[in-house]
């Protein structure tokens, strides 16, 4: 009932903001929405789908590599020498976003075959990586002291420890660790699809739609289409947490 | 054959907790301390255990200094991993000693009744449950001393005395060595041959109380009764307040 209302209001506002000439009506843009599902859009030819599904390879990809080392470095992170050895390293590099690596990406992958989505990839690499590894080395750190005494009560030593008592316990940390990664990388790739011409990927295409005259029904369904695929990531993702028990609430 | 704990002290920085503790207890027999609830009893059991160190003294067990091998620990709380089943909570003592042994496991989730119940997780579980789950664990590696922290504080009553009964059943099988801290004089009477009376911060040891009852108790009996109120007066003459 309160989704319904809230979407009411969404629609009411949204028509009010087409009447004063600031936006084209909603059920325009539906209809432009629609037809790029299945038709290709009037400049690069590709259905909002295909766009979609490249920027998905790409955050996929570059956010697949940020996991694959955020997530062992995370949960090393338990060991005080390793902390002590890169957590201060990690908090510098931490507060520069994404978007501020895009021009020094597009010039280290200048020599590359394919420069552009080596860039492309990198941001979002660099976007997912500190977004998860965050949350991950948090849960590691976290484990609680309690399970750690009874593993040395029975005699289990620091490797016992670390793989039958952090590894299980962080492991909603590191789903956790996925969502808020895959997040970031979502947004990153977005944002470095419009800087260069990559060809495809729904930023890059809202960008095309911009630099042919400002297609605003165009521009809109690309931006409803990456709040749709960001909302299907993260639902999906946020299901999967609340299958552990001892999942302490997310608080990202 | 006996498990001694010598003159042991032990300080948290200002906090003296322990100021030279020493009972002995004869191999096989279940020994019982009591005392008011923070006075050390769970610091003296945790080192017994070997996870926290002695200021001062030993514990010395058949001549020589205990190790982790000889002992069986139950939490106070129940402690059990969420993310393992009961059959995988008890797998776990024995994977943090090497050994793999999936029927022995089970064998021993039998014994405490709890058959039909490997699969469950904690959450699915009762407390009195769970707690036995928590001495599984720690029989399963066969330990020599069994340390018991407080394991049915946290229960109801009937649950407790029914607990009570099943782990001297359960002892009675093959008599290890138990030490078993609770702040509850009538548990202690009904379990133990022998109970270490402590006293408030920093704790020492008041007196030592053979119980000579035959098994099973009956808690209404003459001589039950008498022995409360000599543990009770014993832990009065130092406490203001006398626990029940």
């Amino acid at each position: 009932m309160r989704k319904a209302q809230s979407f009411f209001l969404f629609i009411s506002a949204w028509y009010l903001l087409s009447f004063l000439n600031v936006l084209p009506y909603p059920h325009t843009t539906a209809i432009t929405f629609a037809t790029l599902l299945v038709e290709g859009d009037p400049v690069l030819g590709k259905t909002i789908i295909e766009h979609s599904i490249s920027s998905i390879l790409r955050v996929v990809t570059g956010s697949g590599i940020a996991f694959l080392i955020s997530i062992p470095l995370g949960i090393l992170m338990w060991y005080e020498r390793v902390y002590s050895l890169f957590y201060p390293i990690l908090e510098v590099l931490r507060p520069i976003p994404p978007l501020a690596w895009i021009p020094l990406s597009y010039i280290l992958f200048a020599s590359f075959p394919n420069p552009t989505v080596f860039a492309q990839i990198f941001i979002v690499f660099v976007g997912a990586f500190f977004p998860s590894f965050v949350t991950i080395s948090d849960y590691a750190r976290n484990t609680p002291s309690e399970y750690i005494e009874l593993a040395e009560v029975f005699g289990g030593d620091e490797m016992k420890i670390l793989r039958r008592v952090v590894i299980p316990y962080s492991i909603p940390g590191i789903i956790t660790g996925i969502r808020v990664g895959l997040g970031v990388g979502w947004m990153s790739i977005i944002a470095a699809e419009m800087i260069a011409t990559s060809g495809s990927g729904i930023g890059y295409f809202i960008m095309v739609m911009y630099e042919v005259g400002g297609r605003m029904p165009e521009i809109i369904s690309g931006m409803a289409m990456i709040g749709i695929i960001g909302y299907g990531m993260n639902a999906i993702l946020l299901k999967l947490e609340e299958r552990f028990p001892w999942h302490s609430k997310s608080r990202t | 054959m006996a498990l001694e704990v010598k003159n042991v002290k032990k300080r948290f920085g200002d906090l003296n907790v322990l100021d030279g503790v020493s009972f002995t207890v004869e191999d096989g027999n279940f020994a019982c301390i009591v005392g008011e609830s923070g006075c050390g009893k769970t610091t003296l059991l945790k080192i017994i255990a070997g996870i926290e160190r002695a200021d001062e003294g030993e514990i010395i067990y058949n001549g020589r200094p205990v190790k982790k091998e000889d002992i069986g620990y139950v939490f106070q709380d129940d402690r059990l991993l969420p993310w393992r089943t009961a059959l995988g909570n008890i797998q776990f003592a024995m994977e943090m000693r090497g050994i793999t042994d999936k029927e022995k496991a089970k064998s021993y989730l039998e014994l405490v009744g709890l058959k039909g119940f490997e699969s469950y997780y904690p959450h699915q579980l009762s407390g009195g449950m769970r707690q036995r789950v928590g001495i599984c664990r720690a029989l399963v590696v066969n330990p020599e001393i069994l340390l018991m922290d407080e394991p049915f504080a946290s229960l109801d009553a009937q649950t407790r005395n029914r607990m009570q009964m099943e782990l001297l059943k359960i002892w009675d099988r093959d008599r290890k060595t138990v030490i078993f801290v609770t702040h509850s004089i009538d548990e202690a009477v009904f379990l133990a041959d022998k109970i270490v009376v402590l006293s408030k911060r920093p704790a020492r040891v008041i007196d030592v109380v053979d119980i000579d009852i035959e098994r099973p108790r009956d808690r209404t009996d003459e001589k039950f009764i008498s022995y409360r109120r000599k543990i009770m007066r014993c832990l009065s003459s130092i406490n203001h307040a006398p626990q029940t």
